[in-house]
């Protein structure tokens, strides 16, 4: 039997790594800890759709490798 | 004239039941023979036809990684440019610019220095306690 593909490898090394946390205000000002809360945010989007992400490309390889074993099973007989 | 006894057997059958014996062999025979066939070939073939819709598999899944991929790559970009314009209209309101008392801004800086995302910035660890 051939060997199946690794799916997890199509994901990329980088996000092996996670998404970093946005720089720590640089000032103290109600703006600079208002601004990075919202940057946060951004990061933590970033970081929920390469889950999402990654989790689909992983999914999708898997149920392709299932089906190509399924379309190859061996005929009866050689017939059926 | 001495018969031998399988003879004896095949002379006991009237015509219709020897036609029924010979379709009966033969048929035996031939499903004998494409199991054999089926076995010697057929594992071969299965093998050939397994590797070519696996790589098919894997090419396919290959390029579905790299248009996920650039999908995801965009949509950061998409991120950071609604961060930048989110820090202009925060800075610019009115307010902003009002000072957070020292102490909360420490313990706010503090806080963030003992989650794991921030824990080897080089802002946290100058200001890690002596071990």
């Amino acid at each position: 039997m051939s060997a199946q593909s690794a799916c997890s490898t199509l994901l990329p090394d980088e996000w092996r790594k996670g998404v970093d946390g946005a720089p720590l205000p640089d000032g103290d000002t109600v703006g600079d800890w208002i601004a990075f809360g919202d940057a946060q945010t951004g990061q933590l989007d970033k970081a929920n759709d390469r889950y999402k992400a990654a989790v689909g490309i992983v999914a999708r390889c898997e149920e392709r490798d299932r089906a190509a074993v399924k379309r190859s099973r061996p005929k009866v007989l050689g017939i059926f | 004239m001495n018969l031998s006894p399988l003879s004896r057997w095949w002379q006991g059958f009237a015509l219709p039941g020897k036609l029924v014996l010979i379709a009966a062999s033969a048929l035996f025979v031939l499903v004998v023979a494409l199991g054999i066939r089926s076995a010697l070939i057929g594992n071969a073939k299965v093998e050939t036809r397994l590797a070519r819709n696996q790589a098919e598999a894997a090419t396919q899944s290959g390029s579905d990684a790299v248009e996920t991929v650039g999908r995801q790559q965009s949509a950061e970009v998409a991120t950071d440019t609604i961060t930048k314009e989110n820090d202009h209209a925060i800075r610019s309101a009115q307010g902003a610019d009002a000072p957070v008392a020292p102490a909360a801004a420490a313990a706010g800086r503090a806080s963030l220095c003992r989650r794991a995302a921030y824990r080897e910035r080089p802002e946290c660890v100058q200001h890690a306690p002596a071990r």
